[in-house]
């Protein structure tokens, strides 16, 4: 009878756990609904949005062209919403039926963290998503919120008149680009590939001249190391803004304003880098080196076989940071530039000749901002498996 | 694709754009004629009315020809600071009419009496030429000029029974008591949806002080006067709207909504705003009216913004730069220019000349004859920024006016002028 009584008693204790574990996953599925609808739902909305405006030819009326198109489309971008939610859910629904009972548990903990990894892909990329929309939103439509949805940021009426313009393909640039050779230049794509030759070439040659300053205050005798070294932290704690008279001084002195060269030379000795990269070199074990040395390594070949394989994540760590530094240094590019000739005008400068005194074009400087953080996220792409690397060997120490 | 040919190709292309981007010679056509380069901040349409303006000078003046080279708003004064320092300067410039002090008491800029301005000075408007009026000369002419005035949510209005269905009559209210009055019923804040929205920035508080004949800085120049009767009274009406009517949003907060941003979505019914604006504001489908700024003791008023060309003592031709400069702001220019541009004129003549469709322009013309003085310092940036944090702690209730534009005399005077 006893025994009977803790059957029963294990079965309903089982059902219990088992109800528990589909409610838990009924709700799951619920956000995971909400979230697929709302999200599928913009990304659709956007590209029927980039599609309207597209298509659309350059006119006056433009804007509600492209408008009532996207209006005549609403059910293409909410259905195919509707379709992928519907998909997404019967496929995780039979996944789930098809996990055997003692496993269910370890499926909801996988999917609570799915959803938890979407909303913060969700929470990372909006902004992002925010300056896109904003890029195709005709001028004076920027600031607005749509009354019945907040959250819904994809314009109802899009235009690519920011993107012409930013380009210089619209009707006004061209005729303005027929006055001279100067005017033809002016446009994004040359202040786009300016930025991007000054901040590679600035950032190798930091990080290469960095690289061998720490590797001798890391790893080598010198007579007052410690005492230099502080000598050179200290100049850390001046503020850059001190320097840049003095320093324009000097660049317009050797000749070189409105150069490339003039963009990146006075920044091109980096305490900061020299810093980090010694920082890191420490932790690199000298019998490492010794073993080099006895078998006949060069001092050369000691830096480029031994050192810089070793610190490479924070190498490229520091590469992009310089680089960082000088796709986006507005005062002192804005200072060097000869505005004459634009050939010399790099991005952060060419951004902010969208700003008037009391108007920014909101519009113009997102569209432009759209191409202007490519390289960046390019490079991140490339390098991200470098900074988790840099931050596990860094927390090794001998 | 494995490491080694991203690094390769990474390379090929990096040596590819040094041999496409590193020159950085242009050809820069000249034929012969005397280049004045002429530095403005102007945007790509104006730029266009502008290169008209300059070719029918170079026809009259066929020896010379104008260079315009469009430098960025942002960092204009920073720019021109640093090129003057190495003579680099340009020949003549445009610039924020707070930066003409600045560039007259470093000596840069040429008095433009010595060119024979005394005789066409009274054909531009009196508030913008007053920026360029520093120690007794003038040294800057204005070309370009705004004002704020009062913009309302026309549909807010009618909601609130203010203005009739047909009506297009502007139904702003005159004074600041009337204004409080009607405030009141626009004012719904369980909808979050105030009557008035205001930043806290000296030059957007300007048609506060100058509508109660407030000045910030005394006529002379000598002394700062923002401790004035006439000034604490303005203050605390100020601080009125927001703490005993509770009729504006407190904009000023920091991380509010802003005014602009609340206008256009109907949080807020009335703001000061600009004309450069209008254009932006129509195409949000708003439906919004301008009126007048409402009168304190002495009636209707507002401030100047806009900008000052002048000419920097660098330049070997400067009867050439003072003819462009003159013909580029006469009457007949100016017409074509506002006409084009939709922009207030800044000369008396063009007055006349210039008819606006746009009933809101009109309005701004209007607005503009009553503006204020400006207060005309060395440096407009750090009086900004010395009384703006004691107007905040009057409007969040810390201090009373008399004691935040007293504490804010001192340092004012202080730092800024007798220093």
């Amino acid at each position: 009878m006893s025994s009977d009584n803790a059957n029963i008693l294990e079965h309903h204790d089982r059902h219990t756990v088992k109800a528990q574990r589909v409610a838990l996953f009924i709700i799951l599925v619920g956000i995971m609904i909400s979230l697929s609808y709302v999200i599928s739902n913009q990304l659709f909305k956007f590209a029927v949005m980039a599609f309207s405006a597209y298509v659309t030819p350059e006119s006056e009326k433009a804007v509600a062209e492209a408008g009532q198109l996207m209006q005549s489309m609403t059910v293409v971008y909410n259905g195919l919403a509707v379709v992928l939610t519907i998909v997404l859910t019967i496929f995780v629904v039979r996944k789930f039926l098809a996990t055997e009972h003692v496993n269910r548990m370890a499926f909801i903990r996988r999917m609570t963290l799915y959803l938890a990894l979407t909303i913060g892909v969700v929470v990372v990329l909006f902004p992002f998503f925010w300056m896109l929309c904003t890029a195709f939103k005709p001028s004076g439509q920027e600031l607005v919120i749509s009354k019945t949805n907040p959250f819904d940021i994809v314009p109802s009426e899009p235009t690519l008149d920011n993107f012409r313009r930013v380009l210089k393909v619209d009707a006004a640039s061209k005729s303005m680009a027929s006055v001279d050779a100067i005017e033809q230049k002016k446009n994004f794509g040359t202040y786009f590939l300016n930025s991007l030759l000054v901040a590679t070439t600035a950032a190798f040659l930091v990080t290469f001249f960095a690289a061998m300053g720490a590797y001798v205050f890391s790893k080598k005798q010198l007579p007052y190391k410690q005492q230099i070294f502080m000598l050179l932290l200290a100049t850390m704690m001046i503020p850059g803004m001190m320097f840049m008279v003095p320093q324009f001084f000097m660049v317009c002195k050797m000749g070189l304003f409105g150069t490339k060269w003039a963009m990146f030379l006075p920044h091109l000795a980096s305490v900061f880098g020299i810093f980090m990269l010694k920082q890191f070199m420490d932790t690199i074990p000298d019998s490492l080196l010794e073993a080099a040395q006895i078998d006949g390594a060069s001092e050369w070949q000691v830096f480029t076989v031994v050192i810089v394989p070793l610190a490479l994540p924070i190498i490229m760590t520091l590469f992009l940071l310089t680089f960082l530094f000088h796709w986006s240094n507005f005062l002192w590019q804005l200072i060097v530039t000869n505005f004459e000739n634009p050939l010399s005008i790099t991005l952060p400068v060419g951004l902010a000749l969208f700003r008037g005194q009391y108007t920014s074009e909101l519009g113009l400087i997102m569209s432009a901002s759209c191409f202007s953080i490519v390289p960046i996220a390019v490079l991140f792409l490339f390098a991200q498996r470098y900074f988790i690397a840099g931050m596990t060997q860094g927390a090794v120490k001998e | 694709m494995s490491e080694k040919k991203i690094m390769i190709f990474a390379v090929i292309a990096y040596i590819a754009l040094v041999f496409v981007c590193w020159d950085d010679s242009i050809a820069t056509s000249p034929d012969g004629r005397t280049i004045l380069t002429f530095w403005h901040t102007y945007n790509d349409q104006e730029e266009q009315v502008l290169r008209g303006i300059i070719k029918q000078w170079e026809d009259k003046n066929q020896s010379f020809t104008i260079r315009p080279v469009r430098i960025p708003f942002d960092g204009h004064k920073a720019k021109l600071r640093t090129a003057l320092t190495v003579g680099q300067g340009p020949d003549m410039a445009r610039v924020d009419w707070s930066f003409v002090c600045e560039l007259a008491r470093k000596n840069s800029v040429l008095d433009l009496d010595t060119l024979g301005f005394a005789k066409i000075r009274d054909q531009y408007l009196a508030a913008p030429l007053e920026t360029a009026y520093i120690d007794g000369k003038y040294y800057g002419i204005p070309d370009q000029s705004t004002c704020v005035a009062m913009f309302y949510n026309r549909q807010m209005f009618r909601d609130a029974g203010l203005l009739a269905e047909d009506s297009s009559a502007p139904m702003v209210p005159q004074t600041w008591e009337e204004f409080i009055e009607v405030g009141k019923k626009l004012t719904d804040k369980s909808k979050d949806q105030y009557a008035f929205a205001m930043t806290n920035t000296l030059w957007w508080n300007l048609p506060f002080f100058n509508s109660y004949g407030a000045r910030i800085i005394s006529e002379d120049g000598k002394t700062c006067v923002i401790d004035s009767e006439a000034a604490v009274q303005t203050l605390e009406m100020m601080a009125s709207l927001t703490n005993e009517h509770q009729i504006e949003a407190g904009a000023w907060r920091p991380g509010a909504i802003s005014p602009e941003q609340g206008f256009v979505n109907g949080k807020y019914a009335m703001i000061f705003m600009g004309p450069w604006n209008l254009a932006k504001f129509a195409n949000t489908k708003l439906d919004f009216g301008v009126g007048l700024i409402p009168g304190g003791s002495k009636g209707t008023s507002t401030n100047v913004g806009g900008t000052d060309v002048v000419i920097f003592k660098g330049t070997k031709y400067a009867t050439e730069c003072y003819d462009f400069l003159t013909f580029f702001t006469s009457a007949e220019n100016q017409k074509d220019w506002c006409t084009a541009l939709n922009q207030l004129p800044i000369n008396l003549g063009a007055y006349d000349l210039v008819s606006f469709e746009d009933p809101h322009l009109m309005m701004f013309m209007e607005q503009m004859k009553h503006a204020g003085p400006n207060p005309v310092v060395k440096d407009y940036s750090l009086l900004e920024d010395l009384v703006n944090p004691e107007v905040e702690a009057v409007l969040s209730g810390q201090k009373t006016a008399k004691e935040a534009l007293s504490a804010a005399q001192k340092k004012v005077q202080e730092r800024l002028i007798d220093f």
